[in-house]
């Protein structure tokens, strides 16, 4: 993703690698961080979630409140539809930024995964790598349309 | 005819309409004059024949709120700012000891910074050709003194190549711009471009290869006192007077195979994009300086601590709702003629806001980017006095992306503090998910990699992540493409219209944020004087 950076430049042209590509595990940050420059490199639906996402929803998934919020993950009904947050994770809505560069299927599947079963919450069906390529397709369309 | 003075030259005649007329005419002039001018910016907005008793509501008293209200009131316009913070200037921010910076989740960071010591932690520089914020700076009186972008003695560093030991800028760039010269230069010699240029010019190109990238007869790019001239000489080697060690010694170029295999080649063209071509420049004290300055006109005009909850517009006014931010005061309801809306979408898009779907809907769908940012203090200029860089940015693929030195104080025997991390992507919700102490712990852990001093001489330091930031919840406007979009955000919606850097062609510059401001009031001053 090239960035039109302005407070600074960070014109890296870093090598286009898609989510789908594993990034090196020589990557610097990728031991350290669980991500490079271009995508998340952990597999692990709770792991990926404290790297990405648990510094606005809350390590509890309680979200946070200032000018505006960042709404609470926990006991939250949205989420019994997969699609919903599989929608917001890969295209981002408001204040939450799109994922979708960064995680690859399975990683969103995961993610997803952990938090419609987290923070009790208890939607069990299986969110799958599939369904999200197949999701990732319809957005796209719809984009389009 | 002999009695008729003479004709004044441009300069003077430019002077005489300066001193009469102020800068903004100036400007206007130079532009009918011929001279090109790099910005839409022609001086501050005649806003003449406002009506008498009209009113304007303002959301946000960063840059563009505040510009947007020292333009209105000037007009005659009757102004109010409602801000959610208890100070002014937004995101033109900077951090100096005794603040405390409040983040998402109750973190709280003390900063400890020593006296005089600072880190702009949000816009940090501007280009000369933001005519703008130069300007405003002439007019509000904020002195400027030169940010150094590019430095040929600051490092390029892969943690993967060349042993991970940091790599002198300028070595870089001229052993990469030589071989590739090189390359050039064998590649014409064997006829490859003989169906591109004619003999003559083939001469020609020649002879600037030899030239540019400093080859030999040969057209070799090689170890000479000639590339050390552009290079740099071996260490303690460099031309000396005397005796001893006085005679210079050639240096020894990077291999090009290295030079490809670090990818060092993608930060070389960094420091030469149009927004950053030299001079830049910086405000004397801090970034802030210049959201001071907005303050000391229009600060009377601001209420704090006012968060806006509800956006309400009936035909012939504007009515916003707001609570105290802190929870502890009152809060109120505010009713004008019109509305400035500064609010960044991340937020707007959250509040009830009375406006058309359309622009609901570009509210929801503007993406903001994410950023992180380390201001490190250490007691001792060890990047000056040790190694000889003055100012400019030091690129790394570690995930702190960058260490870029202060361009304040330079050679003072004080402390400094340097820019330690600006985070993009993925590394920067890592970040973001840390503590404020595990950022600091990580940014130094990765910075003493390029820099071993930093363990000895680290003496405070913090850690911002935007995302965490109350009123931003991210660092600035991100649009893929902006279209009928961009349009629909950038135009008044009955008596609402937004302004910010993410009205404009110019994100995350605080250009950007007052070019956009210029426009909201040119648009209300339209209406009210039309509607009359």
């Amino acid at each position: 993703m090239f960035k039109r950076s302005a407070f600074i430049l960070v014109l890296t042209v870093a090598p286009m690698v898609s989510a789908q590509d594993k990034a090196p595990s020589k990557a610097p940050g990728s031991e350290e961080l669980g991500a490079t420059t271009d995508v998340f490199t952990q597999t692990d639906g709770e792991t990926i979630y404290g790297t990405a996402c648990s510094g606005c929803h809350g390590p509890g998934g309680g979200g946070a409140f200032g000018a505006a919020r960042y709404p609470a993950l926990a006991g939250n009904a949205k989420l019994e539809v997969a699609r919903y947050p599989v929608n917001l994770v890969v295209e981002g809505n408001g204040a939450m930024p799109a994922f979708g560069d960064w995680l690859d299927d399975e990683q969103v599947a995961a993610v997803v995964s952990y938090i419609r079963t987290a923070f009790g919450n208890d939607y069990t069906d299986e969110v799958s790598a599939e369904d999200v390529a197949r999701m990732r397709e319809d957005f796209a369309d719809l984009d389009e349309g | 005819m002999a009695d008729e003075p003479p004709l004044p030259t441009r300069r003077a005649l430019l002077k005489m309409i300066g001193l009469t007329a102020g800068s903004g005419t100036m400007l206007n002039a130079m532009a009918s004059l011929g001279h090109a001018r790099q910005s839409p910016y022609t001086g501050p907005p005649d806003l003449s024949g406002a009506p008498d008793g009209q009113s304007v509501v303002v959301l946000g008293g960063g840059l563009a709120g505040m510009c947007a209200a020292l333009e209105l009131r000037r007009a005659g316009y009757d102004v109010t700012i409602l801000e959610y913070q208890n100070r002014a200037g937004g995101r033109c921010w900077t951090l100096k000891g005794g603040d405390q910076i409040e983040e998402l989740g109750g973190y709280r960071q003390d900063v400890e910074f020593s006296d005089g010591q600072y880190i702009n932690i949000g816009p940090w520089r501007i280009p000369h050709h933001h005519l703008a914020v130069l300007d405003y700076c002439h007019r509000l009186d904020v002195p400027l003194e030169v940010f150094v972008q590019e430095n040929h003695n600051a490092y390029l560093h892969s943690a993967n190549h060349f042993d991970g030991k940091p790599i002198r800028y300028g070595h870089a760039w001229a052993d990469y711009v030589g071989q590739i010269t090189e390359l050039l230069g064998k590649a014409t010699n064997k006829g490859a471009l003989d169906s591109n240029l004619t003999q003559e010019d083939t001469e020609i190109l020649l002879e600037s290869l030899k030239s540019f990238g400093i080859l030999d007869k040969d057209y070799r790019y090689t170890a000479s006192l000639d590339i050390a001239e552009y290079r740099g000489y071996p260490d303690g080697s460099a031309p000396g007077g005397g005796l001893y060690d006085a005679a210079p010694e050639p240096s020894e170029p990077i291999a090009l195979k290295d030079l490809l295999q670090s990818r060092f080649w993608q930060y070389m063209r960094n420091h030469t994009t149009y927004r950053h071509h030299a001079p830049m420049f910086q405000p004397v004290g801090g970034m802030e300086q210049i959201a001071k300055a907005f303050e000391r006109e229009v600060g009377d005009l601001i209420q704090y601590n006012a968060q806006v909850t509800r956006v309400m517009q009936s035909e012939d006014s504007v009515t916003v709702e707001y609570n105290a931010a802190d929870g502890q005061g009152e809060g109120g309801q505010i009713t004008a003629d019109y509305c400035v809306c500064t609010i960044p979408f991340t937020i707007l898009s959250q509040l009830d806001v009375d406006v058309s779907p359309e622009l609901r809907q570009v509210m929801r769908a503007l993406h903001y980017y994410e950023a992180v940012k380390a201001g490190l203090e250490f007691k001792r200029r060890f990047w000056e006095r040790d190694e000889q860089i003055y100012g400019g940015i030091t690129l790394t693929d570690l995930p702190i992306a960058e260490i870029a030195y202060p361009s304040n104080e330079m050679h003072s025997s004080g402390p400094g503090v340097l820019l330690g991390a600006y985070v993009y992507g993925p590394h920067a919700y890592a970040y973001n998910s840390m503590s404020p102490e595990e950022r600091l712990e990580s940014v130094l852990e990765y910075g003493a990699q390029i820099h071993p001093q930093y363990r000895d001489e680290f003496t405070t330091g913090v850690v911002l992540s935007w995302h965490r930031v109350p009123w931003m919840l991210g660092c600035y406007s991100n649009w893929d493409e902006r279209g009928r979009d961009y349009e629909v955000a950038a135009t008044m919606d009955n008596r609402f219209v937004c302004a910010g850097e993410h009205i404009s062609y110019l994100p995350g510059w605080q250009e950007g944020s007052l070019l956009s401001a210029l426009d909201a009031v040119r648009q209300i001053h339209e209406r009210a004087t039309t509607s009359q």
